[in-house]
């Protein structure tokens, strides 16, 4: 196993739980009790291994985001029936549908309620 | 048997009608009933009456003008859209969702009339090193059963190692077609990003994701590339750079080549076993003319840190579409890894967290980048090996997360940088377990890496050696 001794180094947590479960719900995931615990053992491990890349010198190195080289790609803005889905494909795989609609969890809460 | 041959001997056979595809696809499958069972490659298998049709019909269809690659059987990794045929990425998730659309690197292998038999296993989302990370149960070594196959697109090369298929289509974000390539004794080519369309593949990293052809040998690989390869309207992405006809590279010689040996990927507690194996790569190499020099890619220690953070952000970001509306199921379906990574991710891009994290991980990218630049400078290719291990035992990996990763090491800052990649066979470990190298080339040379990589496998016989369970299997 490569680098297995650098773990032994670390062991202060970086991460807490309650930040663990506050990003998870950002992320639209609902984890369980043992989960999280599970997840901020491994986190905090990662993390820390992950501390290396703050010593880097990088002041003056800018940032890459993509490697490909070529820039404003265009095509012509017509309409191609053949990449085109129907209303029954576009629905297809979808769980719930109502009158040619994809059906939605209600997110906004009426205050009178 | 048939499938032990190359595409070329199949071809030449095929036209002389001396086989026929039927006969391809009923060998394909009788393999795969017989041995996926112990290998479990296979997340989908095409029906047998359907697929013996499209055989019949590429039979009559067959003439001189035929491309290669008319009526050879291949597998996709799930990852890849396919209309009507159930597309997962190995997780739950998507369990039964049948897209209504091709991806392109599909539609140019059967435009090129070669036969789909089915959808390969893989680590979920492509999240994982040793394909254990499935909800469709992990992939089985075909070296030794209680081994991995490698990861992510393990189900792929374990089909091929096995014979199953006489080629597949992986998909490569950080080593995913290359790990389990060298795990189980096959070739594959990790391309320039950018090289093959993206179009229907099911997004990991979208900076880093790069789909390529995975086999027996680097002669496959070439005529798989020359199908696949090239600018695609639908992905903005995939690059205009003209398609070398990447076979008239094989058996060119490669006297003079300078090849560079990156001091970083054979010091780090890599298994002994394989850096000899890699020295001696190296030795045959020089035999052939080729010039061996070192090189440093200082950065490359810390490659899995960088990687991981950019890897990580990106798929929080993928992965947030899927919200069970248009297709699939609920996100509690999402397996512990899919979960640690998405957490990891969004937590590298929260605000605070962001500048430290993931802002220093793009920053290291440009550092990567020039210390490459500078490397090819001095040489023509670079020699690596693909993993500082060898094939773990079932368990192992995938019970620790952090380990997981640093099997990645020698892999990821190629798709950092963008550039291509070629792992091939180089020789076996004391108890008969696979090693693999991989040489490193410049942006959009494919040709020149299967060139060498041709070369090499003209004088040595690793890459024919077949898998333990095809000789147990008779």
């Amino acid at each position: 196993m490569p680098d297995s001794g650098i773990l032994s180094l670390v062991k202060t947590a970086k991460i807490s739980q309650d930040l663990v479960q506050k990003i998870a719900r950002l992320a639209a995931l609902n984890p369980t009790q043992k989960q999280l615990q599970t997840y901020q053992d491994n986190l905090d491990e990662i993390i820390s291994y992950m501390d290396e890349v703050k010593n880097l010198n990088l002041e003056s190195v800018p940032e890459t985001a993509r490697v490909l080289e070529e820039e404003n790609i265009f095509r012509d803005d017509e309409v191609k029936t053949e990449n085109m889905f129907s209303q029954k494909e576009a629905l297809a795989n979808a769980s719930r549908t109502y009158q040619g609609y994809f059906v939605v969890d209600k997110i906004l809460e009426n205050k009178e309620e | 048997m048939l499938l032990n041959k190359s595409i070329k001997q199949l071809a030449e056979l095929l036209q002389a009608k001396k086989i026929s595809s039927v006969d391809l696809v009923l060998e394909s499958l009788s393999r795969i009933e017989k041995l996926n069972p112990q290998i479990n490659s296979f997340i989908k298998v095409k029906e047998k009456k359907e697929l013996l049709k499209i055989a019949e019909r590429l039979d009559q269809s067959r003439n001189k003008d035929s491309s290669v690659l008319h009526g050879i059987p291949f597998s996709l990794k799930d990852a890849y859209i396919t209309r009507d045929l159930q597309t997962t990425a190995a997780s739950k998730i998507l369990h039964g969702f049948t897209p209504k659309f091709n991806a392109t690197v599909y539609q140019k292998l059967i435009d090129a009339n070669s036969i789909l038999i089915g959808k390969n296993n893989m680590d979920a989302w492509g999240h994982g090193a040793s394909n254990e990370n499935s909800d469709y149960g992990a992939v089985k070594n075909p070296w030794d059963l209680s081994r991995v196959a490698g990861g992510s697109s393990g189900g792929s090369a374990a089909s091929i190692a096995s014979h199953m298929v006489s080629f597949a289509i992986g998909e490569d974000t950080g080593g995913s077609i290359r790990n389990p390539a060298s795990f189980c004794n096959i070739s594959g080519l990790k391309v320039t990003y950018g090289r093959v369309s993206r179009y229907g593949a099911i997004a990991y990293a979208s900076s880093l994701d790069t789909i390529g052809p995975m086999a027996k040998s680097v002669e496959d690989l070439s005529f798989i590339l020359e199908a696949i390869a090239g600018k695609d309207q639908l992905d903005a992405s995939s690059s205009q750079q003209k398609v070398d006809q990447y076979s008239k590279f094989l058996g060119q010689d490669i006297k003079n080549k300078i090849i560079g040996l990156p001091e970083e990927f054979l010091a780090t507690s890599i298994d002994p076993e394989i850096k000899m194996a890699i020295e001696k790569a190296a030795q045959e190499l020089e035999k052939l003319g080729a010039k061996i020099i070192p090189i440093s890619i200082p950065t490359a220690k810390k490659a899995i840190s960088i990687y991981y953070l950019i890897a990580a952000s990106e798929t929080s970001s993928n992965l947030a579409r899927y919200d069970s509306v248009r297709y699939g199921q609920g996100r509690s379906l999402f397996s512990d890894e899919n979960c640690r990574r998405i957490i990891l991710g969004t937590y590298a891009l929260s605000a605070g967290y962001a500048d430290k994290l993931y802002k220093n991980a793009q920053k290291a990218r440009t550092l990567l980048i020039q210390e490459y630049e500078a490397a090819f400078k001095k040489c023509d290719v670079l020699l690596a090996p693909v993993a500082p291990i060898l094939p773990t035992k079932l368990g192992e990996l995938i019970n620790n997360p952090l380990q997981n990763m640093l099997a990645d090491l020698y892999t990821v800052t190629i798709n950092i940088v963008g550039v291509p990649s070629l792992a091939i066979p180089a020789g076996f470990s004391k108890n008969k377990l696979p090693i693999g190298l991989q040489l490193i080339g410049k942006k959009f040379h494919e040709g020149e890496l299967l060139q060498l990589g041709y070369a090499y496998q003209q004088v040595t016989t690793w890459h024919q050696q077949p898998a333990s369970i095809l000789k147990h299997a008779k």
